[in-house]
């Protein structure tokens, strides 16, 4: 069990410091110039550097990439600093989550994210171009988006599966509908993907802390402080009748 | 705008002890203001003829100077808080017709101060969400912007809408990972969460038990300390209920921040915190160190883990705490052949989506094979978060953070549940450590939107958060008012 997504499409943002007047480049030059510059530094540097496989796991990965199309300019927040999008289509690759920002998220194709792209998603110290999963919330609210998409899966089989679900849902006393299961499954696996992390922290001469305020809790003399209220005990409920709740029968 | 609704907490309680207006006209312009604001959808339930007797009530203490400390001012509850009386939902399909036969301890600590109550407030499903779009009723909508529909945050979306609207003079919230400050955030008001104990939980709808605490959301720091003098108490009714006295905090509204010393963390400046928000994080920490404070650079190493440890304990305890709702003592009903089958369709029709998601985590991470795993891996984690905290309160005073990552986002643009936990990433860690914290407005970013920063204090040093707030308030002049307020 660990944080690790396959992921066999990503969007991957672009992160130039080329001193380049993006509206210049995206008129004159064109975007393949561009992404193709970005594609072959990126093949280098995962060939030799620490940087960018640092997101991946194992060894060096060299992104194989099967298509890829270079579809937007995010934003050109200073002339030196350029930021852009494409979509790469990779052969499998396994991404460990690298910040709690970088969120593996599945966006619909042609939908309108809105909200300001924030940026900074991935490690300062890389350099060249950086491939993660960006969060469709944080891209500029003009840029209407039509990416193409597959769902980001869990690896190691998934935390949870159907029949899982279906146990914790009996545990749970919830009914869930049969069409709604995919999805739940799919939402537990990328929660509890999430939450796994904390497998990494040290906690073995650690006491659990269950009460942050480290009172004793209070005792009281156990005597009836309350009483002769049935009348708004029995006030709410569904169904009552001679003073007791009415459940459906429970003795064949 | 009526010049009743300018008023503040503060002022509106000056201005009726100086007999220069009654309880019984501005408690008419706030239900004026709520039939006009009504498309904000913030409240759920007003009680208009129930307000109007307790303005009467105060006017009359008002007028013989018997006052108490929040006589004749209108407030609205966060639909967590039981009622006497009064609907109480939790913004659930189960709870739809819930009438409590009992009034929770901070709603009856606030009417014997003298307040008046307008209504009910929306919010998430039992406080479950960051957007207030999870409420059975649907969602609030952020009085900031004209022609967008933000979100106001969540859960309190509905207290933090309707204040910043002035629908409301102030209101409740409640606060388990971030409730509070961070819809006080989006929609440009103040919002405090006390230390865990500070106010009795009996009586709130509860969600998760170790870490859900009552708070005020108001217009100003100072109407934040007037509310929270009322809030809080000791009740012997809560278990956890602290009984160490809290010193009145409006005394401690002009203290400054000279000589104290303000920490910044470094984990919490790093990635995906927008432009603007990081502006107006260097401006206050400047504003700050004109005041006279020192600012100190800190590491709170395990920051990281928070949002992964909250949503490991917040659902197991939700997923305990809720499963009282199995329609036999109260709560909507699904009629089924067997007990079993009648608390499964009970449950799985009352409940939304983000409760069952919750209540279904909950139970995993719980359940036989997992448990230490996942939830008592998540509560060493906790003693680590809450030891970080500890140990730089030992060199700090206070802690500067901006309140949220971004500023407030569009309805319907956040499907996915994890990111939209991610919301919670700044209010989190205080949350686990029992900490106090404040909220408060400091500026707008590009697109008009309000920016909310973080003031988390040690436990129990309420005063010294109100001096700290208050002065960083002072500095940043937010005088702004939402477009969305009744005309």
């Amino acid at each position: 069990m660990a944080l690790f997504f396959l992921v066999r499409s990503a969007f991957i943002i672009g992160f130039s410091i080329a001193k380049v007047d993006i509206l210049s480049s995206c008129n004159n030059i064109g975007m393949s110039f561009i992404s193709r510059k970005l594609l072959i530094k990126s093949r280098t540097e995962s060939h030799l550097g620490p940087k960018l496989p640092s997101i991946f796991i194992g060894q060096p990965i060299t992104i194989p990439v099967m298509s890829y199309s270079f579809k937007i300019i995010i934003s050109s927040f200073k002339s030196e600093r350029i930021f852009f999008l494409f979509m790469v289509r990779i052969g499998e690759a396994t991404i460990k989550l690298e910040s709690l920002t970088a969120i593996p998220s599945v966006f619909e194709p042609g939908s309108i994210p809105n909200s300001l792209f924030l940026g900074k998603i991935f490690n300062k110290n890389s350099s060249g171009l950086k491939i993660g999963i960006i969060d469709a919330n944080r891209l500029p609210n003009k840029v209407k988006l039509n990416l193409w998409y597959e769902r980001i899966k869990m690896s190691n089989n998934s935390i949870v599966d159907i029949p899982t679900v279906n146990k914790i849902a009996r545990l749970s006393r919830l009914d869930i509908p049969e069409d709604k299961k995919q999805n739940l499954t799919n939402d537990l696996n990328n929660i509890l993907g999430f939450v796994a992390n904390l497998e990494e922290v040290d906690t073995s001469n650690v006491e659990p802390l269950a009460s942050v305020t480290g009172h004793k809790l209070p005792q009281r003399n156990d005597e009836v402080v309350d009483g002769n209220i049935e009348d708004l005990v029995l006030k709410n409920a569904p169904e009552s009748s001679g003073g007791f709740f009415v459940v459906p029968k429970v003795i064949e | 705008m009526s010049e009743l609704l300018k008023l503040d907490l503060l002022g509106a309680s000056k201005a009726l002890k100086a007999k220069s207006i009654t309880s019984v006209e501005l408690t008419n312009a706030y239900l004026t203001a709520i039939e006009k604001t009504s498309k904000l959808g913030a409240y759920l339930e007003i009680v208009s003829d129930h307000a109007l007797e307790m303005a009467k009530a105060s006017d009359k203490r008002l007028a013989n100077n018997t006052s108490r400390a929040l006589e004749g001012l209108p407030v609205g509850v966060k639909d967590m808080f039981c009622t006497k009386g009064i609907k109480t939902t939790a913004s659930s399909k189960i709870l739809e017709n819930f009438c409590p036969p009992y009034e929770s301890t901070v709603t009856q600590n606030l009417w014997n101060d003298g307040a008046v109550m307008l209504g009910k407030l929306s919010c998430d499903e039992f406080a479950m969400g960051s957007s207030n779009e999870t409420a059975a009723k649907g969602n609030v909508i952020n009085p900031w912007l004209k022609n967008i529909n933000m979100s106001p945050g969540g859960s309190s979306g509905g207290s933090a809408a309707a204040v910043a609207a002035r629908s409301a003079l102030a209101a409740t919230g409640t606060d388990t990972g971030g409730s509070i400050r961070q819809p006080a955030a989006f929609c440009g008001i103040t919002g405090l969460k006390p230390t865990y104990g500070r106010c009795s939980r009996w009586g709130i709808v509860a969600f998760s038990s170790s870490l859900d605490q009552a708070g005020p959301l108001t217009r100003t720091v100072s109407d934040a300390a007037l509310m929270l003098n009322s809030m809080a108490s000791y009740d012997k009714k809560d278990s956890t209920s602290v009984n160490s006295l809290m010193p009145d905090l409006l005394s401690f509204l002009d203290k400054g921040v000279k000589g104290k010393k303000i920490g910044i963390p470094e984990e919490y400046t790093q990635e995906g915190i927008s432009d603007d928000i990081v502006k107006f994080y260097q401006k206050s920490i400047n504003w700050l160190k004109e005041s006279g404070a020192e600012i100190i650079p800190i590491s709170l190493p395990h920051t990281k883990y928070a949002l992964p440890v909250y949503y490991i304990i917040a659902p197991a305890e939700a997923s305990s705490n809720l499963a009282r709702y199995d329609g036999v003592r109260y709560g909507v009903r699904k009629e089924a052949e067997t007990l079993d089958q009648m608390y499964e369709q009970t449950r799985g029709n009352g409940f939304g989506d983000e409760v069952k998601r919750r209540i279904m985590i909950g139970t995993y991470v719980l359940s036989s094979g997992y448990y230490d795993a996942y939830y008592l891996k998540a509560q060493k984690v906790r003693r680590l978060i809450k030891e970080d905290f500890d140990n730089v309160f030992t060199n700090v005073d206070y802690i500067l953070t901006p309140s949220t990552p971004t500023t407030a986002f569009q309805l319907g643009t956040k499907q996915d549940p994890l990111t939209m936990y991610l919301n919670d990433i700044f209010t989190v860690p205080a949350s686990l450590a029992g900490l106090p914290a404040i909220s408060l407005p400091v500026g707008l970013d590009n697109s008009g939107l309000p920016i909310g920063m973080q003031l988390i204090a040690n436990a129990f040093d309420e005063p010294g958060l109100i001096s700290t707030a208050k002065s960083l308030e002072q500095s940043a002049e937010f005088n702004f008012i939402a477009d969305g307020v009744a005309k």
